[in-house]
C-alpha cells in the first residue's frame, strides 16, 4: 500500500471515496475532485506497488477465464480490517460517508461486496462501473437472488453504469441486473443505473465516477 | 456527428482533387495500388479485412508517396464466449478513410521498404444480440450503433516481388492524442490492429 503525504485539516470530516484500480485512474479522478470538491472530498487510490493483483482481489468465485482468481474475501477483509481502520484511524480522517468507485472487475468487486453476506459492507455508497457481470456465468445474479431469499432491505446508495458500446454481454447482463434490483423493492436502498451514450468500456471508467461522485 | 461527416466529405473531395491533378501523360492507374489485408484486434478478440485503392502522388530515389481510399472491417463474435451458454451475439465495425501512404525503400534494390499511412474516416459500429438465462429468468435483447470519427496511423515494413509489394503492419488509432489521454486507445472504437497485406501495383513502369 503506498500512501501520498497529505496535508488536511483534523477538525472537518470528509466524505472518503476508495478508489478501486487507483493505480490507473487516481490521477485523472483527483484532478476532477480537486477542481469539483477541493475541500469536501478525500480521495484514496488503491493500487499495486509492484504486480498487479486485481483479477484476484477483485473477483469471487475463482475461475479458469483468470489464473489465481476468486479471493474478493481476502480483499474484503484487507479493506474493512487493515485499509479503512488506517486511513480513519492512523491518518484521523473522520469520515461523513465512504464510497466504493471500482470499474470493469472492480465494478463487479462492489456489487460482489454488496450481496455477499459472509461480511459486513461497509460503504454507505457503491459506484459500479462497467461491471464484470458476466463472471463465472454471470455468478452474481445467483448471488443477487440469494441475497434477496433472506434480506428484504439493502442499505445503500448504489449507482451502475454502463456504456452502449461495451458489447452485447456487458449492456444485456447490465439491463438484466438493473431489472432484478428494480424488481426487488429492496428497503432502504438508493438505486441508480445509466448507459452512457458512444461510450466504450474503456471510457466508461472516469465518465461514471464523476457522475456518480456528483449525485451522492 | 455531422461536423465528422462533412470533415471526412472535405478530406475525400480534397483526395480525389490531389489524384486527378496527377493525371498527365500517364495512364490514371500507372503506378497504383490494391491493396488486401487481413487485420486482427487482440485486445478486442476480432477479426477482419482491409481493402484499399491507393494512387500514386510522387516516386523519389528513395521516397514514394500515395493517397487513396480504404475499407475496413471488423467482427467480434461473443456468442457463449464470456457465458458458457445463454448469450448470442456479435459486434462488428465498418470504415470508410482516406488515407496518404508515405513509404522509404532502402538499400540499392529499394524492394525493402517501411511506410507510415494516416487515415481518417467514419467508422459505425455496431452491437446486436440476445442473453436468455432460464434459471435466472433472464430474457433480454440489445442493439446499438455508433458512428463516429475514426483517425491513426499505419506503419508497415514489406518487401518487394516483381509487381507485388506484401508487408505486415500494425495501426495505431489516435484518440486521446489530443484531450489528454481522456479516451483511452485499444477500445472497440479505437482498434489497434496488427495485420498482414498484399499489395500490387497496376501497370507498374518500374
Amino acid at each position: 500500500m503506498n500512501a501520498q503525504k497529505i496535508c488536511i485539516p483534523f477538525f472537518e470530516a470528509y466524505h472518503t471515496i476508495y478508489l478501486l484500480d487507483g493505480d490507473g485512474y487516481f490521477n485523472e479522478l483527483s484532478h476532477i475532485i480537486l477542481d469539483e470538491y477541493p475541500d469536501e472530498i478525500v480521495l484514496v487510490g488503491i493500487g499495486y506497488d509492484g504486480e498487479n493483483k486485481r483479477h484476484s482481489d477483485f473477483t469471487y468465485p475463482e475461475d479458469d477465464l483468470l489464473p489465481h482468481s476468486g479471493n474478493a474475501n481476502l480483499y474484503i477483509q484487507h479493506l474493512i480490517k487493515e485499509l479503512i481502520p488506517f486511513v480513519e484511524d492512523s491518518l484521523l480522517i473522520q469520515t461523513t460517508q465512504r464510497t466504493l468507485a471500482g470499474h470493469s472487475l472492480g465494478g463487479y468487486f462492489g456489487l460482489y461486496l454488496l450481496f455477499q453476506e459472509e461480511f459486513t459492507n461497509p460503504f454507505d455508497n457503491i459506484i459500479s462501473a462497467s461491471p464484470s457481470l458476466f463472471w463465472h456465468d454471470a455468478f452474481l445474479l445467483g448471488l443477487e437472488d440469494q441475497f434477496n431469499s433472506s434480506n428484504d432491505s439493502l442499505s445503500v446508495n448504489l449507482y451502475i453504469t454502463m456504456g452502449d458500446s461495451e458489447g452485447v454481454t456487458m449492456n444485456t447482463l447490465f439491463n438484466a441486473l438493473n431489472n432484478k434490483i428494480k424488481s426487488r423493492n429492496y428497503k432502504d436502498l438508493i438505486f441508480d443505473h445509466e448507459r452512457f451514450e458512444n461510450t466504450t468500456h474503456n471510457n466508461n471508467s472516469i465518465k461514471s465516477f464523476r457522475k456518480g461522485i456528483s449525485r451522492l | 456527428m455531422y461536423k465528422n461527416y462533412i470533415l471526412t466529405i472535405l478530406f475525400l473531395t480534397g483526395l480525389i482533387g490531389i489524384t486527378k491533378g496527377q493525371t498527365t501523360e500517364k495512364e490514371f492507374w500507372t503506378n497504383s495500388r490494391i491493396e488486401l489485408s487481413g487485420t486482427y484486434d487482440a485486445l478486442n478478440h476480432s477479426v477482419g479485412f482491409m481493402a484499399k485503392g491507393k494512387k500514386e502522388l510522387f516516386n523519389t530515389r528513395k521516397f514514394r508517396g500515395f493517397a487513396g481510399f480504404a475499407l475496413q472491417y471488423s467482427y467480434q463474435n461473443e456468442t457463449d464466449k464470456a457465458l458458457n451458454q445463454g448469450l448470442i451475439g456479435y459486434n462488428n465495425d465498418f470504415g470508410i478513410y482516406a488515407v496518404f501512404d508515405l513509404e522509404h525503400a532502402y538499400f540499392k534494390s529499394k524492394k525493402f521498404f517501411t511506410g507510415l499511412e494516416p487515415f481518417i474516416g467514419v467508422t459505425v459500429l455496431n452491437s446486436n444480440g440476445t442473453l436468455n438465462l432460464p434459471d435466472y429468468e433472464i430474457s433480454e435483447q440489445y442493439t446499438n450503433t455508433y458512428t463516429y470519427l475514426n483517425y491513426g496511423v499505419t506503419s508497415k515494413i514489406g518487401y518487394k516481388f516483381g509487381g507485388f509489394q506484401p508487408n505486415i503492419f500494425f495501426v495505431v488509432p489516435l484518440k486521446g492524442l489530443f484531450d489528454k489521454g481522456r479516451n483511452r486507445v485499444g477500445g472497440m472504437d479505437s482498434r489497434i490492429l496488427v495485420g498482414a497485406c498484399v499489395s500490387y501495383t497496376l501497370k507498374s513502369t518500374r
